[in-house]
């Protein structure tokens, strides 16, 4: 176990080393100044240039990038260029609203999608089997941003229960943070539910297939409670497993979602930094994200290996 | 429905505040988060919301762009018109304590001359030195006389920051101290800032709230949404095609004023400038085959000015002499077959942003149907910004925010040596005549310079004004005093709940 | 991954033919590609059925709800939506189909090498396909169409090097199992070089969940071309994208919510299409269910 890990681990740091460079260079050959948007209207060139100067942008690129990534592993993010703030402070500010988010729509995808999927398994081929794929399908393709525009127009237009938009901390007013959260949720978890419902269907079609089964069957114990005692375990282990690694899409559909309804998360944060050319704060936020996709990857490789204990050799 | 809302509000959050008084706060919806809250540094129109309330200037317009006293109480001119001698309020302390004087003036124009950061340099380089000769009076001493000095000092370059607290621009932006109305409390990057009652203010019997919040809510019908909930009792910028649901409702009042900013063509003359740069006639005909109302009413229901001209027609400095014209396709065809460039093809850049792209795709289709090939080219605001400051563009949708003297807009874009004179226009008699207007303090000579100034780039065209925005304002029905000036700050002196 | 298949084990190719075939039969794959077809004919035709030109404005009909001359509405500048959503059909196909090709062009050829050589190439081009698949698909996405400047071309660009990644590993991991089958060992040692081997006895067994992650991908295209120009980076104004036409609608929600209906419905029928016809080959080419 301890060497599985150390093993990722040695893999992980090349990984991520390669992401910064990637991440760096990329928004390196971005056309368009950074500065350039904040300097004003009048666009003073020694303001510009007194701004290039503060940001460490006259520097060559080598050193640019050593001193970022030596403040990373620092802690320290830098300063964005646009708001004047520390990186790690924003990133305090915003991660806490994403993963809100992320873990209700994870809560709303697992209470629709895994007992969708154990229904659609149990009856394979039936006309609900047929019914619960169809809408599954449906709700990998929906767009998350149209599905927002589209409950914003029934929920808040339409029967005005809801607000269209914003966001209230979840401390300062938990009510009004339930409800400025619950669409976004919503839509978050449409798109993870239907993932979560396809894995649990087809992973249940092969432990309803298995040896042991089909012992029991013989054995004469009732469906359900083979369903219950035998099935569901073994096959929710790989379940368990893709779900975590399927953490990055509910980041990618967070960009959006965030973007109509106009949270201040982690999503929005790299919308707006990489519209404002905000160098440093994207290559943070992206940083971030690759960092916690490797982590989830190997919290995932871990699970896999605690449940299901033939592996343990 | 409303006032339960409201009630409710209130009712939590005074469980909420720690003196457990009814605390009256003031939530305004901004559509930007501001910058830096320091005036040397500061860039944005939000942030000039916030310092409204933060920060004193030494003099203010009033809604006629007249100069009114603020925190200087009366000014004078010396003979050649080189000397200003302001008289300051007595009685004034800032934020941190410190006592408001004289030497506290000088201070802030230096600070704001000679700090690295600061934006304000240009506009303070006609001020030479300043003097203070007692505690409450301050010469401004300068090169040559220059007109716009007084109005500049109603914007940013005439906040007066503590000296004691103003040692870095970083350090000072986290926490400021000046001495507007209400002092800094916290701020919440990209979501809100909050202020509370400045207890020792000299004009505090005039200001009615304990806190001020601003939130930023980017998008405008968000910020209507939050407006009609009673979640925001004043809201900046609504969109145009949400006016008349605010008019519709009861609840909630519209507060609006014509704005000083421009919306226009800025036609490159360089080398990068294609078939408009070499032709005054294709100018022309592009002029003539757009119809400004129509952009007026499609693309702002009808509610902002159609207008031809940089200086908007609530300006005193408005050419009365040049109208706009009429669309005429028909003539705009003539020009172009004189110009002997049969099917002119133009490239509008502009900052990817909804209003300007729905205006150049109207200009487009007007401008096709005299005869020009019009391709559009959408850029995210940086890279559009970079290509206009390089002179890399054939057309670009300028917005200008104006000034309310008119000589900062119309030197800074048709001076020889303007710093937004991009597009290689020059004219020696444009700037013999801005030169007249910049250096007369008289009015009537004054008028007269930019009436001449008008006559001249609308003949040129080195640019199309195409609009002049109005400001608009949401609010609660209740609240009163809000008034809105052509600059289109929120000024919270005056302002108050119902009383109930 | 939902989006990587999980077949493994050689097979030959009229196996696959065979397959391809038996999957014709599927009702997904029938159903899908029928959507498909009516969109590509829409995307061809669409100077025919359209009833107005996409950028043809009208001044005196803007933000027009739907009625007999215009069936679906019209938009903020007095244009015809069902008109835009007509043409609309073709950036969002073209995209879809480029990108998925641009991914498979670039990502099988490294797939392949990485696999089959291993070694030090295949350490370099792993790393690099893990670093790439460690940042979320979508912010990739953006941060390449930002950087080529906002267009459709550019947005297809950025679309299919954020989706090669999966198409390198897919390919490595199909070949890394073919390649110690026997009879691939034993051509080798009759001495046939590497390019003929890949070509004639590696390639033809890893095209079948190929195609598979193909049809997949044109789906994620579609999405995250809409996406893009949700964002403005797609498709340049006049020329009408869904995704863009759904940026404006959203500025009418109330006013005008028609403006946001047909394009979101269009992006979910067409998504929907390639989702069943990646679904019905998956099912018909991998029968471990059966």
């Amino acid at each position: 176990m301890t060497r599985l890990i150390l093993n990722r681990l040695l893999v992980a740091i090349p990984t991520l080393l390669l992401v910064s460079i990637f991440v760096f260079g990329l928004l390196k050959l971005l056309p368009g100044d950074p500065v350039l948007a904040l300097a004003g209207e009048e666009r003073d060139p020694q303001v510009i240039e007194m701004l290039r100067d503060k940001y460490g942008l006259n520097q060559s690129l080598p050193v640019q990038y050593i001193r970022w990534l030596g403040g990373i592993l620092q802690g320290d993010f830098g300063l964005s260029i646009r708001t004047r703030l520390p990186i790690g402070e924003m990133l305090l500010e915003r991660l806490p609203v994403t993963l809100q988010l992320s873990f209700q729509a994870l809560i709303i995808a697992l209470v629709i999608g895994i007992p969708a999927g154990v229904f659609a398994a149990i009856w394979r081929r039936s006309p609900l089997d047929w019914m619960i794929t169809s809408i599954g399908l449906a709700g990998l393709s929906i767009p998350s941003f149209w599905l927002g525009i589209m409950l914003i127009l029934w929920f808040a237009v339409g029967l005005g229960w809801l607000p269209s938009g914003g966001y209230a901390g979840f401390f300062s007013a938990p009510i009004e943070n339930l409800r400025t959260t619950l669409l976004p949720s919503l839509v978050l978890g449409t798109a993870a539910a239907a993932i979560v419902m396809r894995h649990t269907r087809s992973s249940m079609i092969t432990a309803l297939k298995s040896d042991y089964v089909r012992t029991a069957r013989a054995k004469g114990l009732r469906e359900g409670i083979i369903v219950r005692r035998h099935v569901l375990r073994n096959a929710l282990i790989p379940v368990v497993t893709t779900v975590t690694l399927h953490f990055g899409e509910l980041l990618s559909g967070a960009v959006l979602t965030e973007q109509v309804f106009g949270i201040p998360g982690f999503g929005k944060m790299i919308v707006d930094g990489v519209f404002s050319r905000d160098y440093a704060v994207v290559q943070a936020v992206v940083m971030v994200s690759a960092v916690m996709f490797v982590t989830m990857s190997l919290i995932a490789d871990i699970a896999y290996v605690i449940l299901s204990p033939r592996l343990r050799t | 429905m409303r006032v339960t809302n409201e009630i409710m509000a209130l009712a939590t959050f005074a469980i909420m505040a720690s003196s457990g008084a009814m605390a009256q706060t003031l939530r305004v919806g901004l559509q930007d988060d501001p910058d830096s809250l320091d005036p040397a540094t500061g860039g944005t129109y939000a942030g000039r919301i916030v310092f409204d309330a933060l920060c004193d200037k030494l003099v203010d317009i009033d809604a006629n762009l007249q100069i009114v006293p603020q925190l200087a109480t009366e000014w004078s001119w010396n003979e050649d018109q080189t000397a200003l001698t302001m008289k300051l309020r007595e009685g004034v302390t800032f934020h941190d304590g410190e006592t408001f004087d004289a030497e506290a003036v000088k201070a802030n124009i230096e600070r704001m001359q000679t700090m690295g950061e600061s934006r304000r340099k240009s506009e303070l380089s006609p001020i030479a030195s300043v003097e203070a000769t007692d505690a409450t009076t301050v010469v401004f001493t300068l090169e040559q006389s220059f007109a716009p000095l007084l109005s500049i000092l109603t914007d940013r370059a005439g906040m007066m920051v503590s000296p004691a607290a103003a040692t870095s621009a970083d350090a000072f932006a986290e926490n400021p101290a000046c001495s507007g109305p209400f002092e800094f409390a916290s701020r919440q990057s990209r979501d809100n800032i909050k202020l509370t009652r400045f207890e020792d203010y000299w004009n505090a019997d005039e200001i009615s709230y304990d806190e001020v919040e601003y939130d930023i809510v980017p998008d405008a019908t968000v910020r209507l949404a939050r407006l009609q909930a009673g979640d925001l009792e004043v809201a900046e910028r609504m969109a145009p095609t949400d006016l008349a649901a605010i008019r519709d409702d009861a609840g909630l009042a519209l507060h609006t004023a014509p704005g000083l900013a421009v919306s226009h063509l800025f036609v490159n003359l360089g080398e990068n400038g294609g078939d408009l740069a070499a032709s005054p006639d294709l100018r022309h005909a592009l002029e003539l085959s757009i119809d400004r109302s129509v952009i007026n009413q499609v693309a702002f229901s009808g509610e902002f000015t159609a207008d031809n001209q940089m200086i908007p027609p609530s300006s005193d400095y408005h050419s009365d002499a040049v109208p706009m014209p009429e669309r005429d396709v028909e003539r705009a065809q003539e020009l172009i077959e004189q110009s002997g460039i049969p099917s002119p093809t133009i490239e509008i850049t502009f900052e990817n942003s909804t209003t300007d792209a729905r205006v150049a795709q109207i200009i487009q289709q007007m401008a096709s149907e005299a005869g020009f090939a019009v391709e559009l080219l959408p850029l995210e605001t940086s890279s559009a910004i970079e290509r206009y400051l390089n002179g890399n563009f054939e057309l670009y949708i300028g917005n200008w925010s104006g000034r309310a003297d008119p000589d900062p807009t119309l030197t800074t874009f048709f001076g020889s040596e303007g710093s937004q004179n991009l597009n290689g226009y020059r004219s020696e008699e444009m700037d013999a005549a801005l030169e007249e207007g910049r250096t007369s303090l008289e009015a009537e000579a004054r008028k007269a310079a930019y009436d001449e100034v008008a006559q001249i780039y609308l003949e040129d065209l080195p640019t199309i004004p195409l609009y002049h925005p109005t400001w608009f304002y949401g609010s609660q029905a209740g609240i009163e005093g809000i008034e809105i000036y052509p600059d289109g700050i929120l000024r919270l002196t005056g302002v108050k709940p119902t009383a109930n | 991954m939902n989006t990587a298949t999980d077949m493994s084990g050689p097979r030959r190719r009229s196996g696959t033919s065979m397959a391809l075939r038996r999957a014709l039969t599927q009702p997904g794959v029938k159903i899908g590609g029928t959507i498909v077809v009516f969109f590509v004919l829409v995307a061809i035709l669409a100077p025919l059925i359209a009833p107005y030109g996409p950028t043809e404005p009208d001044w005196m009909a803007i933000r027009q709800p739907p009625s007999a001359a215009h069936w679906f509405g019209t938009d903020d500048l007095g244009r015809d939506v069902l008109s835009r959503v007509i043409y609309g059909a073709r950036s969002s196909l073209a995209a879809g189909i480029t990108a998925a090709v641009i991914a498979l062009v670039f990502g099988v050829p490294l797939g392949l090498i990485a696999g089959y050589f291993g070694g030090l190439v295949d350490m370099v081009i792993s790393r690099c396909t893990d670093a790439l698949l460690a940042c979320p698909f979508l912010v990739l996405a953006i941060a390449l169409a930002a950087f080529l400047g906002p267009s459709l071309q550019n947005a297809m660009i950025a679309i299919g090097i954020s989706a090669m990644p999966i198409f390198i590993r897919l390919t490595r991991g199909q070949v890394i199992s073919v390649k110690q089958e026997d009879y691939v060992t034993a051509v080798r040692a009759q001495g046939l070089g590497d390019g003929a081997i890949i070509i004639s006895h590696i390639l033809p067994n890893v095209v079948a969940p190929i195609v598979v992650q193909m049809t997949i991908t044109m789906a994620v295209a579609v999405l995250a071309e809409a996406s893009l120009a949700f964002l403005g980076l797609g498709q340049r104004p006049p020329a009408p994208s869904w995704g863009s036409m759904l940026d404006i609608a959203r500025q009418f929600l109330v006013e005008a919510p028609w403006m946001a209906v047909w394009p979101g419905l269009a992006i979910v029928v067409i998504v929907l299409g390639f989702n069943l016809l990646g679904d019905g080959l998956n099912d018909a080419l991998n029968p471990r269910d059966d």
